[in-house]
């Protein structure tokens, strides 16, 4: 029987809970005895008092669960390993087994590793206990090399500092939005019969359509234990019987009375109350709420003897079958950080409520919340511990408020106390100065990665965003070499979170980065300089995807519609460049560069469009106010998530509607970007936007069916080709082979004109596959099935036992990196396999990149999983003296001749060149099968001595430059003899590497693919969309 | 001077007898209301012999229609007759299927009076859902001024199937004022005894009932949802108007011809005749004379008891 994920989840919840509350002393003792705790540190965080360790280690197991408190200024759990960082398993424990991650950004461990002499394959977790054992103030911080050198003693106090600054601002909101288990203490003075019968107090009961809840809420007024009262029923043209219903009760009670307006909006009908109230104090319900007996008597009571102005009482919330309370106790400055107030628990003296100027009948959503804001800048609300309400939040009303209008309302609110354009617009700005506004990624490990990657660009960072203390802590260590300001943002759209960077900036043009997005300093350079430029108001980047294609390169509108779609998503990147560096018709994008002055002008992102669309927004605006049009910059923005799927909450058809009062046209431009990229639309599509639930209506927005635009004859003709290669995409994909091989033959095939991307295994099945001409199937790892449509070209470059006559038959056409494997296989599966050779990148494998300091005497690249690799074992026990490239090693004999764990694919050719002999072997399959290894061709290509397992066709292909051995003592003859006894002279070597280059370079091997595509695709009968109809195809 | 007493209400009654004579507890119904009423309205479908068109006429104001429609059509034309309803502070719709009112109709307003209810009735039921029974129903002036009110009788259309009449007016007047917003209560209000009474009444007429399922082998399981539904309490607790001073001040006539949960009616009558010798006056004879044209409905008809459960009749029987 298969469990529901939910109850499994539930159940482990459970487990967990139950396992660390039994457990708690033991890992508190353990905790202790780590030696790890510092008690100043934690005192900072917590604010509290502790004298001994295992004081701070019981309260952190105890409270772990709702704060994230660290014990040591240089442990951030979150950064460990782990897919689930609340475990039960305590700090010292996680620590202690953690093997690659660092936890924190200051510590590196290959310095740590090396400053205390450690073994390199110790893991991370041991050497960080080691060394925050072993440090003492003066002792140095391991930190990364690119970070300047700081002792531990300044660290920490640095740390400790940041500490307290942090628990300092989170004072004002730190109980927000948590729902609390218990009603915090606190005295309620309810009032007494015998202090007369009190002051009158006016409830104001705005209505619209619910006459069939009204009378509960009524009766909950009416029958109030405080007698003193009075009920203003505002009927906001109703077209139910409320007024029948009201008529009904008025009968019964004097104390009610009826207001009917026409309709106008709960804000009107609110205010026609509030001026209607006679009272002294006056309280708010709506009709699909009712008070406990006692709650006016325990508020008014309280607020009369103390003289409060404004008070707000409990609320207790059930939610399937838990009920917890609502109760915050805060100020004004709390309460920009979000609404803890609710309008029916809340009771205010009515010359405040009155000076506060009503309720704001131009908002259409969280008027609640825009209205307490001011009133609590008046005057400080005060929580009085009491339940005024019960919410069963398992009920909802289908047609409420919150799912009609835009959820940026509430940004809208904080907006008007938190931004100030005119007073941003005086402030002085620095000449020249690029400031980058970063929206703080709730991951930490990827806010640390987006602050690195900016560095070199010479800017100031204004990291904001609701931070939690890990961000605190790692954006302080940070902070001390860079201009990082460090901004509390309240917990509010994304558009008002940039807009408070944009203040506190400085420099005179801002990046905008989206929590979701992260930028490299060139590209942040290229956006900023083309800023240069007065015609462009905004700059974007290619935004790029998680499997490296284009998730937008500007906004498109179709014909007669302002409801965008990023342009060209799902695209091969090599698309959107094509038509970057010119205007597109608006900005969608995670990131976008303008000038702060013009920024401050139109007063920034509109928070009404809360966290998405307000970029689009902005740039027509900008447009609008002539201050210049958008352009697509060719650099690129790593999106992380999907470009609508930011972790802030979404609200795309709320955002689309708002375009489409706002907007009545589209800006012209979207056309003409699709031409640049070589497209033209021809229908549209019409999907409704994720998230049109609700009552209202659905939002379509329009994406365009595109066809290729035939390409200009050329010589030879430009053909779109698309290249797949096994490698993930992303930095996972970064040391895979396959990658560099695609993008190396991507470059020369773009020599020869023709248009090419790479597609990484995720991107495999884009939908824009569809408008290539030929699809070159590099075989790795992955079967690939080809799609028919274009011309389908398999290389097999490697694994070539996994490869079936049955996957090789489905191609149009098939080469191998073998002489022999292709003429074998040709003749036993009857199927035509060319032999095409692997090969080597010219410009950067070539005899004239040696340099004396890159010499070593024998070179080996390449890693290994904890064994040995047989040429390297032979030519240790040859006694060579072995320089090794690569990982896994630690655990092998050659552990100690590791010079790098990593050798950057532009350096290798230095390596290469400027080697005595370079040691080479094969996999298995591909020895076995004569597939020579590229690395003999790079090699080669530099002119090296090569020793390499015999591999068949070598001898022919590099003349000599490759010696092969059979047995470990021909490893140790080969080493062992002058080395110009068995490997050619200098000047041949030379000649040998300049005909390797020549003949066997990545360039050589364009031309020949692109001339077996050319003459295969003209034997093709004409296909309707691919161009081989359109164009004659000439021989060149 | 009694004029200025009369309440100011309007009264419409339903009445309908097979031989085109007047009951005598419809005599003595309508004299119950006339200083109880500004206008009382009876709407009959009966074919009327003369004396009784020109008695009725004396007492009251006469509609005389075809018989189809049930009450309900009835209380239409009677209401739509009626022209301006918002002129009183309450109108009732009743019809002549009971015997009482067995107190003044005065003494029943008057304890309804401050009960914060925006409609009532005499009793309500939670069976099909709940409802007023709308043999007696009151309504105060801003209900019959609502939307949901006017719009209930403004679509009605005659209905001549007694079940779909239940099901659509009956109950559906209630659920839809209630939908409005309105708020509902009855007269008679059940003590924690009666309920329980009322709950041993409907399982031993849940041992008798036919109308089950044709399977033998589901019947027992029927048999116990059947024992967990509401009552109708004109049937499971018309007794009540024995107690106290006749806390349920009518009596159903098809609860007496019927019988319908097998609590021995006859009994009832008896009890009835002994305890409200005025009102019951005629009954006999009146009864004998329809009896006819009340035949028992077949659905409804009740079969014996098992045997060893027969005696439990002593404990749950009219009393």
């Amino acid at each position: 029987m298969k469990i529901p994920d939910s109850i499994r989840r539930g159940l482990g919840r459970r487990v967990r809970r139950v396992q660390m509350r039994v457990l708690r002393p033991w890992y508190a003792r353990q905790l202790t005895r780590a030696g790890i705790v510092d008690i100043e540190y934690y005192q900072a965080q917590t604010g509290l008092k502790f004298r001994t360790a295992r004081q701070v280690a019981k309260h952190y197991l105890a409270s772990a669960a709702l704060d994230d408190y660290s014990i040591h200024p240089l442990l951030e759990p979150n950064l460990l390993g782990g897919r689930r960082p609340r475990s039960a398993k305590d700090p010292a424990v996680r620590i202690a087994t953690e093997r690659i991650f660092s936890p924190h950004p200051l510590f590196d461990p290959v310095q740590a590793r090396r400053a205390l002499n450690l073994a390199p394959n110790t893991r991370v977790g041991q050497v960080w206990l080691k060394w925050v054992r072993s440090a003492t103030e003066d002792t140095a911080v391991p930190v990364p090399p690119t970070e300047p050198p700081i002792t531990w003693g300044q660290l920490r106090r640095l740390l400790i500092e940041g500490a307290t600054q942090w628990r300092e601002a989170r004072g004002r909101w730190r109980t927000f939005g948590y729902p609390v288990q218990e009603l915090p203490a606190g005295s309620v003075i309810p009032w007494s019969a015998d202090r007369g019968t009190g002051p009158l107090v006016s409830v104001i009961l705005a209505t619209w359509n619910r006459a069939h809840l009204l009378r509960e809420a009524i009766d909950s007024v009416l029958a109030q234990s405080y007698r003193n009262l009075e009920l203003i029923v505002v009927d906001d043209g109703s077209s139910d019987d409320t007024a029948a219903i009201v008529a009904g009760v008025m009968s019964f009670d004097s104390r009610v009375r009826l207001i009917s307006l026409p309709r106008s909006g709960v804000s009107a009908a609110r205010n026609a109350g509030l001026e209607a109230a006679l009272g002294e104090y006056v309280a708010f319900i709506d009709s699909d709420n009712t008070w406990n007996v006692d709650f006016l008597t325990d508020t008014v009571g309280t607020m009369t003897a103390r003289k409060w102005k404004v008070a707000h009482a409990a609320l207790q919330v059930s939610r399937r079958g838990k009920t917890n309370y609502r109760a915050t106790d805060g100020d004004f400055h709390a309460l920009l950080m979000g609404n803890f107030i609710d309008m029916n628990v809340l009771l205010a003296a009515t010359e405040t409520a009155r000076a506060a100027v009503g309720f704001d009948v131009s908002m259409k959503r969280s008027v609640d919340y825009d209205y307490i804001l001011r009133l609590a800048e008046l005057e400080t609300p005060h929580l009085v511990p009491t339940v005024a309400a019960l919410y069963q939040e398992d009920q909802s009303d289908s047609i409420r408020i919150s799912n009609v209008q835009a959820i940026g309302w509430a940004s809208v609110a904080q907006s008007k106390h938190l931004v100030d354009w005119e007073v941003a617009s005086q402030a002085t700005r620095k000449a020249g100065a690029l400031s980058v506004v970063l929206a703080v990624p709730k991951g930490l490990s990827d806010c640390i990665d987006s602050i690195r990657a900016l560095d070199g660009a010479d800017a100031e960072l204004v990291c904001v965003a609701p931070l939690n203390r890990g961000h605190y802590n790692c954006l302080t260590a940070l902070a001390r070499c860079r201009d990082l300001k460090i901004t509390q943002a309240a917990n509010t759209g994304m558009s008002l979170v940039l807009n408070l960077g944009a203040i506190a900036s400085s420099g005179e043009r801002i990046i905008f980065v989206k929590d979701n997005a992260s930028l490299t300093s060139s590209a942040a350079l290229a956006l900023a300089a083309t800023l240069d430029d007065q015609s462009v108001a905004i700059a974007q980047p290619i935004n790029e995807s998680a499997t490296m294609t284009v998730a937008s390169a500007g906004a498109y509108f179709p014909p007669g519609d302002v409801v965008p779609s990023p342009l060209l998503a799902e695209h091969p990147t090599a698309t959107a460049q094509r038509t970057a560096g010119a205007a597109v018709a608006g900005a969608y994008s995670a990131v976008i560069a303008m000038r702060a002055p013009d920024f401050i002008a139109i007063e920034g992102f509109d928070p009404l469009f809360h966290n998405t669309m307000f970029e689009v927004d902005l740039s027509l605006r900008a447009q609008e106010r002539g201050l210049g049009q958008t352009v697509l910059v060719d650099a690129f923005a790593a999106v992380r998530t999907p470009m609508n799927r930011p972790a802030y909450p979404l609200d795309l058809p709320g955002s689309a509607r708002l375009m489409k009062q706002r907007w009545a046209t589209p800006p012209t431009g979207s056309a003409e970007s699709l031409e640049r990229a070589g497209f033209a639309a021809t229908v549209h599509q019409a999907t409704p936007l994720a998230g049109s639930t609700g009552p209202l209506a659905e939002v379509y927005v329009r994406t365009p069916e595109l066809m290729p635009i035939p390409e200009p004859s050329s010589s030879p003709p430009c053909l779109r080709w698309a290249i797949d290669v096994a490698a993930p995409a992303g930095p996972k994909g970064a040391h895979w082979g396959d990658r560099h091989f695609a993008n190396s033959l991507a470059r020369s095939l773009r020599k020869l004109g023709q248009q090419v991307a790479v597609d990484h295994r995720e991107a495999r099945d884009r939908p824009s596959r569809k408008y290539d001409d030929v699809v070159l199937t590099l075989r790795g790892l992955d079967k690939v099935t080809p799609m028919p449509g274009p011309l389908n070209l398999l290389w097999v470059i490697s694994h070539p036992d996994d490869v079936s006559p049955r996957e090789l038959a489905a191609y149009d056409l098939a080469f191998a990196a073998s002489i022999g494997w292709s003429a074998q296989k040709s003749q036993e599966w009857g199927l035509s396999i060319e032999p095409l050779l692997q090969c080597t990148d010219a410009s950067l494998f070539s005899p004239t990149r040696a340099t004396a300091a890159a010499a070593s005497d024998v070179l080996f690249v390449g890693s290994t999983r904890g064994v040995s690799r047989p040429v390297v074992n032979y030519a240790v026990n040859a006694g060579a003296d072995l320089a090794i490239f690569g990982r896994g090693w630690e655990k092998t004999a050659a552990a100690d001749l590791v010079v790098a764990e990593q050798l950057p694919n532009s350096e290798l050719g230095v390596r290469y060149a400027s080697a005595a002999v370079v040691l080479n072997d094969h996999w298995a399959d591909m020895l076995r099968n004569g597939f020579i290894s590229n690395r003999l061709f790079d090699a080669a290509a530099c002119g090296a001595r090569v020793l390499s397992d015999r591999v068949a066709g070598a001898d022919e292909v590099f003349s000599g430059l490759v010696q092969s051995f059979d047995t470990p003592a021909d490893v140790t003859r080969l080493l062992s003899q002058p080395l110009d006894d068995n490997w050619p002279s200098q000047a041949d070597r030379l000649a040998i590497a300049e005909q390797v280059r020549l003949e066997h370079s990545f360039d050589r091997r364009a031309e020949q693919l692109l001339d077996a595509a050319l003459s295969s695709l003209e034997q093709r009968p004409a296909d309707g969309l691919h161009r081989k109809a359109t164009q004659p195809l000439t021989n060149w | 001077m009694i004029e200025t007493l009369t309440p100011n209400r309007l009264v419409v009654m339903a009445s309908y007898d097979p031989d085109g004579e007047l009951g005598p507890h419809v005599r003595r119904h309508i004299q119950a209301w006339q200083d109880e009423c500004q206008r009382l309205i009876v709407v009959t479908t009966s074919q009327l012999k003369a004396a009784d068109r020109s008695w009725l006429n004396e007492h009251c104001e006469l509609i005389e229609r075809e018989n189809y429609g049930y009450d309900f059509y009835s209380y239409k034309v009677g209401l739509d007759a009626a022209g301006d309803l918002s002129s009183y502070d309450e109108v009732v719709i009743c019809n002549d299927s009971f015997v009482g009112p067995l107190r003044p109709y005065r003494e029943i307003f008057a304890e309804m009076a401050d009960q914060h209810l925006d409609f009532w009735g005499m009793t309500q039921t939670l069976r099909v859902k709940h409802h007023v029974q709308s043999f007696f129903v009151v309504f105060r002036s801003w209900v019959v001024a609502s939307k949901a009110f006017t719009n209930f009788w403004a679509e009605m259309s005659p209905v001549s199937d007694r079940r779909e009449v239940i099901h659509r007016y009956e109950v559906g007047m209630s659920r839809t004022l209630i939908d409005a917003g309105f708020t509902v209560g009855s007269f008679f209000r059940e003590t924690p005894a009666e309920a329980r009474l009322a709950r041993a009444r409907v399982i031993w007429w849940a041992l008798r009932r036919r109308d089950l399922n044709r399977r033998r082998l589901l019947r027992p399981w029927e048999r116990l949802q059947r024992a967990r539904e509401p009552w109708n309490p004109m049937s499971g607790l018309a007794d009540s108007a024995l107690r106290g001073e006749s806390r349920l001040p009518l009596v159903k006539l098809d609860t007496i011809r019927y019988d319908p949960y097998g609590l021995n009616s006859a009994r009832l009558l008896r009890k009835c005749t002994e305890q409200y010798p005025e009102s019951f006056a005629g009954m006999d004879d009146y009864l004998a004379r329809t009896a006819s044209r009340y035949r028992p409905r077949p659905r409804e008809m009740l079969a014996k008891a098992p045997l060893l459960l027969r005696p439990f009749i002593l404990l749950v029987r009219y009393r």
